[in-house]
């Protein structure tokens, strides 16, 4: 009698995993909507790569191509599709998805269905939280970026700067907190900033960038800083060619401009790590069960210094070797041994 | 007997000797060919790793005369890997572009002159005073230049000289523990076998019958125990037989009537020397990984020093023992030694059982705490035993096989349980001390005879032993100026100082080891001569003032001779004179303070003794932590010994002028 009690006792802390998994087999798919700024990038890609190894899962991918009026039918739809969970891109579609601290409509935004938001500079700063950690809302995610500091580090090991050049949207809350930060900065790390803001909304033309640039060019700065700030990335090639022409570097706060429009480095989190973070913020949220609010908001430990060794060559600015032996390089590498 | 045991010894250590010698010249050839194979291959490693970052500035675009900051990244790659001499970019035509800080290098225009000369099949070669590995640097698979890193050419034989010195080391320790078991061997299968027979026999010749021999387990001269137990029963059965049967017996004999089998034992010296090195050998097992223990178990965010968290354990073990020493005594007085050393060993065991366990450092205070309580009885209780089992006129002796024993324990422990660390983890390690100290608590209290102490004062230890004892003037001057000052130059210098120093040096922690290592090797060997020559002198004193002196000299001697030389020397001369001057003082005492020490009672006497001692043990560390950190090592080793010499020379002064007064006409 005690031979069979005592293996019934056993035998249920070893079924009950069992149990649990049939439970959650039971439920079939999830319903993830993610919600972009301006097309898909290596983020979502990454987001989406991981939670589908991991989770039964069903993207809708909404993208408001720049324009921030567009989010409001694609929370209604969320409401209505019944999402189990919403990942928002950038500063703007997160304060438009989430509302900002102190003006949390909840007509208007979300405030029941948990959001991942990701590739937001300053939470902080744009007022999405009070710190980098858990939020006690629906809302939790990945910040990006490297601090600033560190950024201009990395710069000073290529040249003394003297002059920096920023060229940034006055619309873009994650360009108008990095400008503060340069600013601020500026007295301690000795250089002089200049600042090149444009003001006409959400999508400045190449002219108006154009004549930004050759105003800041003209005070011959040492560095461009190319910030996080979607319209600036998107208009990288036009930014990267004047400041060539005038062999000034550009270093940029992402990687994209780095890969695709030829500036010269930048210390960056790299779109895949972030969005596989993201991912696994997700996965706690929906498969561990956590509570949203409980989970914080991070900012990835590992940087990726990356050189763009076309542009490199066409400045005659070459990396130290120290750098060059840990950063990822662009450009085509000939053979050696 | 002595001869025999000799002449055991010396065949035994030939024997070894040759063995090992053998073992080790083949393991040194084999270990060279590896040892060179193996420094080109790390060599080579660093050399592709550096060739291959400049590949890649240089297959991305970068010109070979444009690389940025490349001596600063050679500089780094120095400084991981010390042993390197210099690493060298050198173009196509043989001109050195890039390089490490090359001015203080020795034969610096040589070796640019003989690396331009290399021709390119040479990628291993000797340039100037070094040892030269040279890597293309390729681009589009052809060599644009030459990457040569090198260090000095006599690195391997450096290599081998360190690994001889740590094969000499274990083959010390082989020899002293085959000595110990030697010793024991001797003890157990002839020496006491053949005394207690001689006992037994006498007796029985003399017409007793009572007394029997003890089992025998070691199969040397005891196999005819059992026939002459048989004897010895079919005597007593007779007898008893006779007796029931209303017969008189022999007039004048005595037999075992009652049955009783009382069974002789000898206590022979080796009887407690064998589980005293055990025990010592246990407890030092953790000595040389003991602070590296420690510091798991250290709050990395408390606010006390690291240095001073790590060693308050060793402090609390030194401070427990000290005070330990005079109740043992006490305690071995009443109870014998026996159960004394079996229930300190007991303790001991139960301690460092615990200690595998600990996992926090109250608990680790606490069970070294314990084992240092067992461990104080343990020691005071060997000692007294020794100095019991010695006549009086060869009391020195005795305490130069206890110093003997103790140190051959105390340095095998070291140097095997560094090596059994390695293999086994802390927590092993420190069982496996735990089951050796209960081995020697079990033999103790197996084959020890249940005899009481020699002195049987039976009372209890109160602060008066320690006033009669302290207000004597003789036992005051022999304990304050040469016993406590020889203990803050052992634990001071020795244990504190010269590990610190040499690690300031340069010198690593198997050379520290090795350094220290002769401390204990030079007791081993010096302190039986000297012992023999101090029985036999009349002025023992003098042994005491010449060890102090000794000891004075040699601490000062970093001053006169520099580097690690300069430390060996002070280490083997504190050795000398501690040899010559610390197994005296207990004897010294003895002489000089009879009548005190028998009022005291002889081990509570030897207790008080130690724990005076010891607080020189307490001292040493901090007097000199605090004078290294006001100055420096050679100056506070300075004046070290000058407080040394001052004290010996007052020892002597106020031992000397007593001395002459008998002979004045009084």
């Amino acid at each position: 009698m005690r031979r069979l009690l005592i293996g019934g006792l056993l035998s249920l802390p070893l079924s009950t995993p069992f149990l649990m998994r049939s439970a959650m087999a039971q439920r079939s798919n999830y319903t993830v909507m993610l919600i972009l700024f301006r097309g898909q990038t290596t983020a979502e890609e990454a987001f989406m790569l991981y939670l589908k190894e991991r989770v039964p899962v069903e993207f809708l991918i909404r993208d408001i191509d720049g324009d921030r009026t567009k989010i409001r039918q694609f929370l209604n739809e969320a409401r209505q599709r019944r999402v189990d969970l919403v990942y928002s891109f950038g500063t703007t579609v997160t304060q438009e998805v989430v509302g900002v601290l102190g003006a949390v409509d909840r007509n208007r935004h979300l405030v029941d269905i948990p959001v991942v938001f990701n590739i937001v500079a300053d939470p902080v700063g744009a007022g999405l939280a009070d710190g980098l950690a858990a939020t006690g809302r629906n809302v939790t995610g990945v910040s990006h970026l490297v601090p600033l500091r560190d950024q201009i580090s990395a710069m000073q090991r290529f040249a003394t700067i003297r002059k920096l050049g920023v060229i940034y949207n006055v619309a873009e809350v994650n360009s108008l907190l990095a400008v503060v930060q340069l600013r601020q900065l500026a007295s301690s790390l000795e250089y002089e900033l200049i600042e090149a803001p444009l003001g006409t909304g959400h999508r400045p033309s190449t002219t108006e960038i154009e004549h930004a640039m050759e105003r800041m060019l003209a005070a011959r700065p040492d560095f461009v800083y190319l910030p996080s700030d979607s319209s600036m990335i998107a208009n990288a090639q036009t930014i990267v060619r004047l400041a060539t022409a005038a062999k000034v570097p550009v270093i940029s706060a992402t990687e994209s401009p780095i890969y695709e429009a030829g500036a010269l480095f930048g210390m960056v989190t790299k779109y895949v790590n972030a969005g596989a973070f993201a991912g696994y913020k997700a996965e706690q949220i929906l498969l561990k069960r956590q509570l949203v609010g409980s989970i914080p908001i991070e900012r990835l430990q590992r940087y990726s210094l990356v050189i763009n060794m076309n542009a490199a060559a066409q400045l005659g600015i070459y990396p130290p070797l120290d750098l060059l032996r840990i950063a990822e390089l662009v450009g085509t590498p000939s053979a050696t041994r | 007997m002595r001869a025999i045991r000799r002449d055991l010894f010396i065949l035994t250590a030939l024997v070894l000797m040759l063995a090992a010698a053998f073992v080790s010249f083949r393991a040194g050839l084999y270990a060279e060919e590896h040892l060179v194979k193996e420094r080109l291959g790390v060599q080579r490693e660093i050399g592709l790793s550096v060739a291959a970052v400049i590949e890649k500035a240089l297959a991305y675009g970068v010109p070979f005369e444009r690389l940025v900051d490349v001596d600063r990244y050679l500089e780094a790659v120095k400084q991981d890997n010390p042993e390197l001499d210099y690493l060298i970019v050198l173009d196509r035509n043989g001109a050195p572009r890039y390089a490490t800080e090359l001015r203080a290098l020795e034969g610096r225009a040589a070796l640019l002159g003989a690396l331009s000369r290399l021709s390119e099949s040479e990628a291993v070669a000797h340039a100037g005073a070094y040892f030269n590995m040279a890597i293309p640097i390729k681009l589009s698979y052809r060599p644009i230049g030459w990457l040569h890193i090198g260090e000095r050419s006599n690195f391997i034989a450096k290599l081998m000289w360190d690994i001889a010195f740590d094969i000499l080391a274990v083959l010390v320790v082989a020899i002293l523990v085959a000595f110990e078991l030697l010793r024991l061997m001797l003890a157990a299968a002839f020496t006491s076998p053949l005394r207690a027979m001689q006992e037994v026999l006498t007796d029985a010749s003399r017409g007793d019958f009572r007394q029997y021999l003890p089992r025998d387990f070691f199969g040397g001269i005891g196999q005819l125990n059992r026939a002459i137990n048989n004897s010895l029963e079919a005597i007593n059965k007779a007898a008893r037989l006779r007796q029931a049967a209303g017969r008189e017996l022999p007039a004048g004999d005595s037999f075992d009537l009652p049955n009783t089998r009382q069974v002789l034992r000898i206590n022979a010296v080796e009887n407690i020397g064998w589980p005293f090195f055990l025990l010592i050998f246990s407890e030092s097992l953790s000595l040389s990984f003991f602070p590296i223990f420690v510091s798991q178990f250290v709050d990395s965010n408390s606010s006390i020093s690291h240095s001073i968290v790590i060693g308050l354990p060793i402090t609390v073990f030194m401070l427990v023992w000290a005070v330990t020493m005079p109740y043992a005594g006490a305690c071995c007085d009443r109870i014998g030694f026996r159960k004394a050393f079996g229930l300190g060993a007991l303790i001991t065991t139960l301690g460092l059982v615990l200690t595998a366990f600990a996992d926090s450092m109250l608990q680790l205070l606490l069970w070294r705490s314990l084992t240092a309580i067992g461990y104080g009885l343990v020691y005071v209780t060997t000692q007294a035993y020794i100095t019991s089992h010695f006549p009086p006129a060869e009391r020195t002796r005795g305490q130069a096989l206890f110093l003997t024993t103790f140190f051959a324990g105390s340095l095998c422990g070291a140097a095997i349980g560094g090596i059994l660390v390695d293999r086994l983890g802390f927590e092993k390690t420190f069982l496996l001390s735990g089951g050796l100290s209960a081995v020697a608590s079990f033999y103790v209290l197996r084959f020890m005879s249940k005899t009481v102490a020699h002195s049987r004062t039976s009372k209890g230890l109160g602060l008066s032993d320690f006033g009669l004892l302290i207000r004597q003037r003789q036992f005051a001057t022999i304990t304050f100026l040469s016993a406590v000052p020889a203990k803050v130059a052992l634990a001071g210098f020795l244990y504190y100082s010269i590990p610190l120093y040499l690690k300031e040096l340069g010198h690593d922690q198997s050379s520290t080891g090795r350094i220290m290592m002769a401390y204990g090797l030079v007791i081993i060997m010096l302190s039986p001569l000297v012992a023999q020559f101090a029985d036999r002198a009349r002025h023992r004193w003098r042994f005491v003032m010449i060890g102090g002196y000794a000891a004075a000299i040699a601490i000062a001697m970093p001053l006169f001779v520099e580097g690690g030389m300069g430390a060996a020397l002070a280490v083997i001369g504190l050795g000398i004179g501690h040899a010559i001057g610390v197994s005296s003082q207990m004897t010294l005492i003895n002489d000089r303070c009879e009548a005190v020490v028998k009022e005291v009672g002889q081990a509570a006497a030897v207790g008080i003794f130690r724990m005076i001692e010891r607080i020189g043990m307490l001292l040493g560390p901090i007097m000199l932590g605090a004078m290294i950190a006001l100055s420096n090592f050679v100056n506070a080793f300075v004046v070290m010994a000058g407080l040394i010499f001052v004290a010996t020379t007052a020892f002597t002064l106020l031992l000397f002028l007593p001395e002459k007064r008998p002979t004045s006409p009084s």
